[in-house]
């Protein structure tokens, strides 16, 4: 399996946890990291994504998510684990911080820890635990 | 700072002496593009420490900035040695360290998970690491991981 964790690009501050939208910059990094997915991926693939506004936002720069309600801020690494694996093939994550770190640092090290994922960054993962980092690339590395 | 450590590029095989061994032609346009990445990327002034290997010396080369050649950093070198050519964690400003496998992937294990797991690092292939202090806490960052298929 094949498994990409997407961090939501820089959003909004706001009251509503759930409704904070990306900012123009945020919005920038989704599409720039959208266009090097796009060029790396094959053509098949699954796209899930928290139901956070700003995961929504981020996910859609590649194209229409699914939602998963499990990947909302908070989710464990099971969570996510469980969320993927209900999928063959690549599978693509947008979510959260530090859930998306806790769940690299798992299923690559076998271990709790919380490993920093910056935002709008991606960490591409192969094959079963202990997974090998295949990429880890940041809007500021594009 | 930060700690860039860049696995050769393909290389010949077979060769008698492994220290000697050459970069392919692949392996020469690998180093090419990867050094392309890294020049858009690194601040104007880097450190460059390469393993004495030819293959090792051959990638650094395509970087076209002065090599200081690390003897500890042959093939073989431990986690220890490849931090402590480094200068990490407290060199100021970017280093790149050239050097091989498993040697690069047992120090990123060391570095980004407190293990002793020996990482998968592809020929040609770029981990970017750097430092910070949080909350207290001295913590490690991989800014990026690339390898020449995905440049």
């Amino acid at each position: 399996m094949e498994l990409i964790l997407w961090r939501h690009a820089d959003a909004e501050d706001g009251a509503d946890d759930m409704a904070r939208r990306l900012t123009p910059k945020g919005e920038q990094q989704a599409r720039a990291m959208a266009q090097w997915l796009r060029a790396h991926l094959p053509g098949q693939y699954t796209l899930l994504a928290s139901p956070a506004v700003r995961a929504q936002q981020t996910a859609s720069a590649l194209a229409t998510p699914i939602t998963e309600k499990t990947l909302a801020p908070g989710a464990s690494v099971a969570a996510i684990v469980n969320a993927a694996e209900k999928h063959r093939g690549i599978v693509i994550v947008v979510g959260h911080q530090p859930d998306l770190g806790r769940a690299a640092a798992q299923l690559v090290a076998g271990a709790r820890a919380e490993w920093s994922v910056e935002k709008g960054a991606v960490w591409w993962l192969a094959g079963e635990a202990p997974a090998r980092i295949k990429a880890v690339v940041s809007p500021e590395m594009l | 700072m930060d700690l860039i450590l860049w696995r050769h590029a393909e290389a010949e095989e077979n060769a008698a002496d492994d220290l000697r061994r050459r970069l392919t032609s692949k392996g020469r346009k690998q180093a090419q593009h990867a050094a392309e990445w890294l020049l858009q990327r690194l601040p104007s002034r880097f450190a460059l420490i390469s393993s004495p290997a030819v293959r090792a010396h051959q990638t650094a080369q395509a970087l076209g900035t002065p090599i200081k050649v690390e003897q500890s950093l042959a093939p073989g070198a431990t986690p220890k040695a490849i931090i402590a050519a480094a200068g990490w964690p407290d060199s100021k400003g970017a280093v790149v360290i050239v050097g091989h496998q498993p040697d690069l992937g047992r120090t990123v294990a060391q570095l980004v998970a407190a293990g002793d797991g020996r990482w998968s690092i592809k020929k040609g292939a770029i981990w970017w690491l750097s430092n910070r202090v949080r909350d207290g806490d001295a913590q490690v960052v991989v800014r990026a991981v690339v390898s020449p298929d995905l440049l």
